[in-house]
Formats: structure tokens, C-alpha cells, sequence
């Protein structure tokens, strides 16, 4: 039995220890996941919060424990792009998720290689990809406009230059660095 | 979430320049007092969103959840920086509806047929659970209040 299905049961079972464990593994998982939408702090906290009552509804019926951290993901998602559309002054109707994006880099990110091999990928990533990431993680969430005067670079560069310094990043973590 | 999003938050974890705030933490830790074990969930039914339901108020919110043969009727009203709640449960029959907040439990038994309410809550996060007499209680998904 893996240690995820072992922790989901004994927290079914009443076990708050079990509970804190589980919040304990993958707390940073979910924060980072709402973060990447560009909430605020106070809205990053909302959407979390609501992450983990979504999963304490769900805990009696979670199927197959080791795809937690997939599912995570995607709640933690939905309900962070739900908010910012409310932010917006949009009103849609998201049904909650039901599976995960399958395995990649991100479902895999918790171990400690893959935070290795991240890290070490932004070391070898040229200009302005570098720094362009390193501002992408600060945690004030410079905006567009923002990004484009520190990098010295039009506006409209700074989407398509993010995309493909993180299309670059994937290649190298995957191991299909050209 | 789309890949390029999934990524940067794998970049977070990895730089950790932006911390889980202990408070954020806490809350998770916090969310476990709401399990309730053995609860059936109760799934949304596709009409989310009415404007002016069943008492006729503007921007009152109708949502409707489905378990094991039984309906949950939830109607929200804002007054003011509060919100009133009109709920029914169907088929009705003799049971107790908790009003669960994140800060407060409210307990009502269900009228005859099948209809409870509160007033005054806080907006923010709430759910409906339903103990019939006998088996198993039905809970809503947690609904977000305006504010």
C-alpha cells in the first residue's frame, strides 16, 4: 500500500495526524499552484482554503490515492481561475474536476530530484530567459507592463518570450534539450 | 491549469521564493474539522444560477444538489454585508440540516415539509449537511458566498 493511500485512509478514519501529514506534503504544492494564476496573496489564500475543503468533501470517495497530487493541481486551479474571473466581474459555473492532467514534470515536481533538476535547468538557460523567470517568481507578481520595462523589451514580446523560455525549461528538464 | 502554468509553480516550489504563509497552512490543518465521515457528497444539478428565484429577490443565488435519491434546495440572499439562507430538503421527512461556515455550526430541524432556514451568516465559505433519522447524511459541496 503506498504511503498516500495509507495516509487518505487513516485520515477517513478521523486521524488529524494523518490529515496535518497530508497538508504537511503538499501545502507548498497547492500554494504554488494558485500562485501561477497571479492572485493577490489574500485571494491565493481564499482559493487554497478552498482546495482543501474541496478535498475534505471528497476524501471519502478519492479512488486512486496516488493521483492526489494531479488532483490537487487541477482543483487548486480551477478554483484559482474561478476567482479571478469573479475578480473580473465574470460568473461561470466550473463543475469540480474529476481527473488529473496525467503524469508530466509538474505531478512529478514534489520529489526532490525534480526540484534538483528545476533548479539546476534555470541555471542553464540563457538571457533574457533567466532573468525573465526569476521576475515570473518573485512574489510581488510584476505585471506585463512591468516585466517589459525591467527586461527592456516591447510588451507584446514578453507572453511569446515567456512561452518559449518555459517550452525551453521543460526541454531541458525532460532530457530533450536539443 | 495549462502546462506553462503547472510549470511555474513547480518553479516556485523549487526557488521557494515565495512561501506558504503560515496562516494559509493553518487553515488547511483547520479543514479537517469539517469531515464528515461516511457523508454521501451531493452533487451539483445544472441550474447553478438563478436570478430572482423563488422569494423574488435580486441577486438571490438557487443551487440545487442530488445524493441517493434526495434533492437540496439552497437559496442565498444578501442583505447587506450578510446573507440569509431558505433551504428544502426532498423528499421531505423528519431530519436535522446543519448550516456549516468556516467560523460557525448552526442546527435546524426541517419543517415537514422539508424546508429550513438561516439568517445573518457571514459571507464567505458554507455547506448544508442533512442527517435523516436513519443512514447516511448528505452534505453539499462547500458554496462560496459573495462578499
Amino acid at each position: 500500500m503506498s504511503e498516500l493511500r495509507t495516509l487518505i485512509a487513516a485520515a477517513r478514519e478521523g486521524d488529524a495526524r494523518a490529515w496535518g501529514l497530508l497538508v504537511g506534503r503538499f501545502d507548498k504544492w497547492v500554494w504554488a499552484n494558485v500562485r501561477s494564476y497571479g492572485l493577490a496573496p489574500y485571494d491565493a489564500a481564499d482559493a487554497v482554503q478552498t482546495t482543501w475543503l474541496r478535498l475534505v468533501e471528497r476524501l471519502d470517495s478519492i479512488r486512486d490515492p496516488d493521483r492526489l497530487p494531479g488532483w490537487l493541481a487541477t482543483t487548486a486551479g480551477n478554483e484559482a481561475a474561478a476567482l479571478r474571473r469573479r475578480r473580473r466581474g465574470e460568473h461561470l459555473c466550473a463543475a469540480p474536476p474529476e481527473c488529473d492532467s496525467g503524469e508530466d514534470v509538474v505531478t512529478t515536481v514534489l520529489t526532490a530530484d525534480t526540484v534538483r533538476k528545476l533548479r539546476q535547468a534555470v541555471g542553464e538557460l540563457s538571457e533574457p530567459c533567466r532573468s525573465l523567470l526569476r521576475l515570473l517568481l518573485d512574489a510581488q507578481q510584476p505585471t506585463y507592463a512591468e516585466l517589459a520595462e525591467r527586461l527592456g523589451m516591447p510588451v507584446g514580446s514578453v507572453g511569446p518570450t515567456r512561452a518559449r523560455c518555459l517550452a525551453r525549461l521543460r526541454a531541458i528538464v525532460s532530457g530533450a534539450n536539443p | 491549469m495549462t502546462p506553462e502554468e503547472g510549470l511555474l509553480a513547480a518553479l516556485r516550489i523549487a526557488v521557494g521564493t515565495d512561501p506558504v504563509p503560515e496562516h494559509v497552512r493553518e487553515s488547511a490543518e483547520a479543514a479537517f474539522a469539517f469531515h464528515i465521515p461516511g457523508a454521501v457528497l451531493a452533487e451539483p444539478l445544472p441550474r447553478c444560477r438563478t436570478a430572482g428565484a423563488s422569494r423574488g429577490d435580486p441577486g438571490s443565488q438557487l443551487m440545487r444538489f442530488e445524493a441517493a435519491g434526495s434533492v437540496i434546495e439552497v437559496e442565498l440572499t444578501p442583505h447587506g454585508d450578510r446573507v440569509d439562507l431558505a433551504g428544502r430538503l426532498t423528499p421531505a421527512g423528519p431530519a436535522e440540516a446543519e448550516i456549516r461556515t468556516t467560523e460557525t455550526t448552526l442546527r435546524r430541524t426541517l419543517t415537514p415539509t422539508g424546508q429550513f432556514a438561516a439568517t445573518g451568516l457571514s459571507p464567505g465559505w458554507l455547506s448544508v449537511v442533512c442527517h435523516p433519522p436513519t443512514g447516511t447524511p448528505i452534505t453539499t459541496p462547500w458554496i462560496r458566498t459573495r462578499r
